[in-house]
């Protein structure tokens, strides 16, 4: 059973199939028509029901041929890129671009190996500036610049 | 001498300094992008998108197109000095190019390839500016079953062309094609997939798709990369390729040139295709073909010509039909409709300016690149060098602010974050995000030509065999997805595609 979990086209085929049936079911409450007149549920759920079919069949193809393990990366470090964009969109309306930007870029700093503080931070601050700069005063982004 | 005619208004626009400034901002991003192997111009593309909404349409549209063909300039440079790709398409570049660098030949490298990629650009917008009308002529007659039939075939053969397996990428388009349809009906006025956020009332913004599937993924998958060892500086070598180089290269530069072109029209070609085919094609005319992979002048020549003639005349579709080829085409199409023009046939009457003010531009900016990479070619090496743990940050901070001002909201930021953790489920797996963002800009144009096809028919599905040029596509489609899927097909395309 674990094997199977690990193979990439079994995988890749549950993933279709999940997304094809919560599409198909949700597309099946919405008003098929006819095929003369189209309700807003008719070519959504023939996608969906051929996307749930795509997946069944890659599913059975990773059954039978269990040749491609999936390919095993670190997720761990990487997963701070997305804490710093999450980051990024919890802090932009509260403290403005300058600090979130420099908050962001030393998160997504600490995912980059090897971590060097000095440079991060000067980075981190000259992207700040820069930012505001092009952002703020060039584009006239409406956004708040400063903390307050 | 209605193209004479047709390429003077286009001078006309793309000449005004406004226009000239962007396609030169646009054809240096592009360069720097493809310089650098990190970051493609998919994500490039994405991530200014939303700094040119305050531009005028074709000044917008000038820009992000210098972007796509700067950046197959810029790759070859990556190629050749660091044996790494820096865009897709220049992968075949690497197998002639590095040992020609070895060598100390790459100095002769890069000119061949700046001064091919040149001359296929001329060519490339000559065949545009000639065909172009012919094909939007022809296509005006189109009704919508043909259309969708068209979308169909445009989908499959993009399909069948991506890496990796075929069925995964139908899978990846059909997903695609789903999410692109979220929103308000708009037929009905109901809203689809929203789940009550009045945001997705408009549908997902196929931006912070695009930002996060290409621009953040990417980054995740890429954060651990060193940065790549380059050839020492002073071992570039002359610039001047000698006579014996100048006869190989130039015969190349023509194939390369025909080639690229006319795959770049096909729907689903594209500059990856093109230069994997005349990579082949040199091998086979080539008096000895042993010499390839050992650095053959023509193997740098011949696929470089082709990947810019073909990312250039890959506008063709778009122009022409309003079917994008390629998830690239597909950004375009979006850029497009962003500024509220429908791309189709309709475009070349309705808006002269805008579409030969665009093939024009592709010209200026051809020039301006032979101009800008080689005398700075220092310069670029020296980019390449800036370590990727200080490069990657700022990826990360111009994702958020781009996504952010689409709609001045942080939703597009929560948006941008799933997208990218599909994207990277996705890759893990083995499918490649790219027929997925082409699915999602066709999704809703798809929904529409079949509804309006089977209303005209009254609801009776045979006339898509009745029409005969739906029926030739809808053929050639089944006929690809049977062919594509045969074992010793199979295995041949994953020749033509094992360098990746």
């Amino acid at each position: 059973m674990s094997k199977i979990l690990s193979d990439k086209n079994f995988l890749a085929g549950a993933l279709f199939l999940i997304a094809g049936l919560c599409f198909l079911g949700v597309a099946l409450g919405y008003s098929p028509g006819t095929a003369r007149q189209m309700g807003p549920g008719y070519f959504p759920s023939l996608l969906a029901g051929l996307l749930s079919l795509v997946g069944l069949v890659v599913m059975g193809r990773g059954l039978i041929d269990r040749s491609a393990p999936v390919i095993r990366i670190p997720l761990l470090r990487p997963s701070l890129v997305l804490v710093s964009i999450a980051a990024f969109a919890i802090l932009i309306d509260r403290i403005g671009l300058v600090v979130t930007v420099m908050v962001s870029m030393i998160i997504a700093s600490l995912a980059a190996s090897p971590f060097r503080l000095v440079e991060t931070l000067v980075l981190a601050a000259g992207l700040a500036v820069f930012c505001a700069l092009l952002f703020g005063l060039g584009l006239h982004l409406p956004v708040q610049i400063g903390p307050f | 001498m209605d193209a004479l005619h047709h390429l003077a208004l286009g001078a006309a626009v793309s000449l005004s300094l406004q226009n000239l400034l962007f396609c030169f901002i646009g054809a240096l991003l592009g360069t720097l992008i493809g310089v650098l192997p990190g970051i493609g111009p998919i994500a490039t593309m994405a991530l200014l998108l939303p700094a040119t909404y305050a531009l005028e349409p074709v000044t917008a549209l000038i820009m992000l197109a210098g972007i796509y063909y700067g950046s197959q300039y810029g790759g070859s440079t990556t190629a050749i000095l660091v044996n790494l790709p820096g865009e897709s398409s220049s992968v075949v570049t690497t197998l002639d190019g590095y040992q020609m660098a070895k060598k100390g030949r790459a100095g002769a490298a890069l000119s061949i390839a700046a001064i091919g990629s040149f001359a296929a650009g001329i060519f490339s917008t000559l065949v545009i500016a000639f065909a172009a009308p012919a094909l939007s002529d022809v296509a005006l007659s189109f009704g919508p079953v043909d259309y969708f039939a068209l979308t169909v075939l445009g989908l499959i053969l993009a399909v069948v062309i991506a890496r990796g397996s075929v069925i995964n990428a139908i899978g990846m388009a059909l997903f695609g094609l789903l999410l692109g349809i979220v929103g308000t009906d708009p037929t009905s006025g109901v809203q689809r997939f929203t789940f009550g956020f009045y945001e997705l009332s408009d549908g997902l913004d196929f931006v912070s798709a695009a930002i996060g599937l290409f621009a953040i993924a990417e980054m995740f998958l890429n954060v651990g990369e060193k940065t790549p060892t380059i050839i020492d500086k002073r071992e570039i070598g002359s610039l001047f390729p000698s006579r014996k180089e100048w006869r190989a290269a130039i015969p190349a530069v023509a194939r390369g040139s025909l080639i690229g072109s006319l795959l770049g029209i096909l729907p689903g070609g594209g500059a990856l295709l093109a230069s994997f085919a005349a990579y082949g094609v040199e091998k086979k005319v080539a008096k000895d073909p042993s010499r390839f992979g050992q650095g053959a002048i023509a193997g740098v020549a011949g696929p470089e010509s082709a990947n810019n003639a073909a990312a250039q005349t890959s506008f063709i579709p778009l122009l022409t039909l309003g079917i994008p080829s390629n998830a690239l085409m597909a950004l375009m199409a979006g850029a497009m409709i962003i500024h509220e023009i429908q791309p189709g046939p309709g475009i070349m009457l309705k808006q002269p300016d805008l579409v030969w003010g665009l093939i024009v531009s592709m010209l200026v900016g051809n020039l301006m690149l032979v101009l800008l990479n080689l005398p700075l070619i220092g310069i670029w090496v020296k980019i390449l060098q800036i370590p990727y743990r200080m490069m990657f940050p700022a990826i990360v901070i111009f994702s958020c602010i781009g996504a952010y001002s689409l709609s001045n909201n942080t939703f597009e930021i929560y948006c941008a974050v799933i997208f990218s953790i599909l994207g990277v489920a996705f890759k893990l797996v083995g499918c490649e995000p790219a027929p997925l963002i082409l699915g999602f800009i066709l999704g809703p144009m798809m929904e529409e030509y079949f509804r309006r096809a089977m209303l005209l028919s009254r609801g009776d599905p045979a006339v898509f065999l009745s029409s005969p040029i739906s029926a030739s596509c809808l053929i050639a489609a089944l006929v690809i997805v049977i062919f594509s899927v045969l074992p010793a097909i199979r295995k041949k395309r994953e020749i033509v595609f094992v360098e990746d």
